[in-house]
């Protein structure tokens, strides 16, 4: 399975990059099975991003654009893209 | 300061206001008594306690009666980060209603430091004129030398007249012709929105200057120092990281992938140029430094360099870059900065001159308006647009008014697509797909607005459904305007709103370490509520009606062309706002009876006649 993986705001600063995939056997994985692969292909986010399989305060997950996420839980479907981004939408 | 004033004000407060009849020079110190005080607190709060006291819901922004407060707050001068703020409040003349503006910096403290809790100015100078205010030594200068200059320039001219110990706040040449979203400046900083400038310009006063040596007493300096440390340290952390690293710029991109980013009039929500608008892109082209006001530890301050340009570079902004780019259809940088910096320097606030503009834009589009050269996408009709508002010249003296003054001379159709609630353009924030933000866009008291409500919060998170509002959505949009009307009035920077674990208790606390009142989170809770309802209160008085608490048709009727699902009905709106008002207190209709007034000890503390 294949999941798209989009970094906005501080995320895609500390990941220097603005899109990964993660690639697991399986069709499916948790969120916080995700946010553990996230950090093993980009240890820079396991500082203030990504903490025990959770997003740190201050930001948030989105599946596809559409919906937020937080449970560590939440089943990730495989081609799904999930975006990590700013919790702070302040302007 | 008497000895009894000083027994009965609160450490934080100087207990008096600053009345100056700018027509005949008079001025008046009027106390504020302890009560008043702790009811309002300071900023927006007290300002809307200082707008029944001067009797304002009925007159009008440009009548000399009109009065504009300054007000400043017990948290000004103390080492609490982000705290050198003031607010300025009036009966707005793009809205009739109620008005308030945050700005930052050294004015707050120079303008506390002489003396007053506040300064009201009412009456119309006879010629162009500075307010100066040295402690209590109070003049009327000639303002001859500065009036027609840009914001820059004017500051830098008075700098050099009055000394460095003075600070200014001051309009621009669109205040003085009275555009009707018209800023009042100061040091980079604006208070933007809802037209203050246009009400300084109408009194025919180009600036306030204030300077003072009356620094208020704290009630326990030492545990406020440590306290003060510990904010600080904490503004360092990840919940300021965005503000510190990329500023509100950071939106764009995350906006445009969410489809909340509005574009084209609203008709869209998704921007194909957005990229070069992202400060992730401008970092990587041009110099950029970072700034922060005094007294603030955050510094979300982002100042880019225009391509070719040895001026000091542009203040770049989230609001900025949707209503000068996205909304417009404009994806150059350079033109959007140019457009930016020229909004800075004529003093004109960049979400309703991006707002009037991308809306006469599509009237053009639309056959309404035979101006065939103010077309989206063009950075060069963009410019020429704020050009002709700051002057008003040509269809820039329509487009000073607002597009919903602009809309009425169009017709009905013209109505449905003008983007503004009571008269206050929408800010960068897609309704449709943001409905938390929907409901506080309906019912704010000083229009669409992103600053008194915060609702975009709850659709950032999983929380409430952004898509569907419900009962959710109702309890978050609330418990956003409470906390706003509290950080508003002591007043701190939103952008520390995430620092605190409690917000509302570390304000009783940092109240208590200032004034030394001991004060409670349900006594807080008790004041932001008060404040609000004052608010309304006001508005209502000032001519609201129900029909007012609703979007344009457009965000009711269709949904942005690239989002189907982003739809929000008239009835479901309706039935939100219905359920707000209930859950205030209120009628279901949104009229505030006897009850809440009493309950929140309004009908004592507010003129007798307003109040009734």
């Amino acid at each position: 399975m294949v999941i798209r993986v989009e970094f906005y705001g501080i995320a895609r600063q500390r990941a220097d990059t603005a899109t990964i995939h993660v690639e697991e056997d399986g069709s499916s994985l948790t969120l916080g099975e995700l946010l553990q692969q996230i950090v093993t292909q980009i240890p820079e986010l396991a500082q203030d991003c990504i903490a025990n399989d959770q997003l740190q305060t201050g930001y948030v997950a989105n599946i596809n654009g559409q919906e937020f996420i937080s449970d560590p839980r939440r089943i990730i479907e495989s081609g799904q893209s999930v975006l990590i981004m700013s919790a702070d939408a302040g302007g | 300061m008497t000895q009894q004033q000083d027994i009965l004000t609160p450490h934080g407060y100087h207990g008096r206001y600053l009345r100056i009849d700018v027509g005949t020079g008079r001025h008046e110190s009027i106390p504020l008594p302890d009560h008043v005080l702790r009811s309002f607190l300071g900023g927006t709060g007290l300002g809307v306690y200082l707008m029944f006291q001067e009797r304002q819901a009925t007159v009008d922004a440009f009548d000399p009666a009109a009065a504009l407060a300054f007000t400043f707050s017990p948290l000004v001068g103390s080492p609490l980060t982000t705290s050198a703020k003031f607010a300025v409040i009036n009966r707005s003349p793009l809205t009739q209603q109620y008005n308030d503006s945050l700005a930052s910096s050294g004015f707050a403290i120079a303008g506390k430091n002489a003396g007053w809790d506040a300064i009201v100015l009412t009456g119309q100078a006879a010629s162009p004129s500075i307010v100066i205010i040295d402690d209590d030594q109070i003049r009327i200068e000639n303002a001859d030398d500065v009036w027609g200059l840009p914001v820059s320039a004017a500051e830098q001219q008075l700098r050099e007249r009055l000394g460095k110990r003075f600070r200014c706040a001051t309009i621009g040449p669109a205040g003085e012709k009275l555009v009707r979203f018209a800023t009042i400046s100061h040091d980079g900083r604006h208070a933007g929105r809802g037209g203050s400038g246009a009400i300084l310009g109408a009194k025919n006063l180009k600036s306030i200057a204030v300077a003072g040596t009356q620094q208020t007493p704290w009630a326990d300096a030492p545990a406020l120092h440590k306290y003060s440390k510990d904010l600080s340290k904490r503004s360092f952390g990840p919940a300021t990281a965005k503000y510190r690293e990329l500023g509100t710029a950071a939106n764009m991109l995350t906006f445009n992938r969410l489809q909340a980013l509005p574009t084209r009039n609203f008709q869209r929500s998704r921007f194909e140029e957005a990229e070069q608008l992202a400060p992730e892109t401008l970092g990587n082209v041009r110099n950029k430094t970072r700034h922060s006001c005094v007294a603030c530890t955050i510094g979300c301050e982002h100042v880019y360099k225009l391509n070719q340009d040895k001026g000091n570079g542009v203040r770049v902004e989230y609001e900025n870059l949707f209503a000068l780019g996205s909304l417009c259809e404009v994806g150059n940088a350079d033109d959007v900065l140019q457009a930016s910096r020229l909004c800075d320097e004529l003093g004109i606030d960049t979400i309703s001159a991006g707002g009037t503009i991308a809306f006469a834009m599509e009237c053009v589009e639309r056959k309404l308006l035979d101006q065939p050269w103010l077309e989206f996408g063009s950075g060069t009709a963009l410019r020429r647009a704020i050009e002709m508002i700051g002057s008003r010249e040509g269809i820039g003296d329509d487009l000073a008014e607002g597009s919903r003054l602009l809309a009425k001379k169009f017709g009905p159709e013209a109505e449905t697509f003008a983007p503004h609630v009571k008269g206050l353009e929408i800010p960068g924030y897609e309704p449709r797909a943001l409905q938390t933000m929907a409901l506080g866009f309906a019912v704010g008291t000083r229009g669409a607005d992103h600053n008194r409500s915060g609702g975009y919060e709850a659709d950032f998170s999983d929380r409430v459904d952004r898509y569907r509002a419900d009962a959710r959505s109702i309890t978050e949009a609330i418990r956003s305007e409470d906390q706003a009307a509290l950080m508003d009035s002591l007043i701190l920077c939103k952008f520390l709103r995430r620092v605190f674990d409690d917000f509302f208790a570390e304000s009783a606390t940092m109240l208590k370490l200032v004034t030394g009142w001991d004060i409670t989170t349900d006594e807080l809770q008790t004041t932001a509520k008060r404040i609000i309802t004052a608010k309304k209160l006001f508005n209502i008085r000032a001519g609201w009606q129900p029909a007012d608490d609703i979007l344009p048709a457009r965000f009711l009727q269709t949904h942005p062309q690239n989002d189907p699902d982003a739809m929000l009905s008239s009835e479901h709106l309706r039935d939100l706002v219905d359920r707000y008002n209930r859950s205030r207190g209120w009628s279901t209709d949104g009229w505030i009876e006897s009850d809440s007034l009493t309950s929140l000890n309004l009908d004592k503390l507010l003129p007798t006649e307003i109040s009734d």
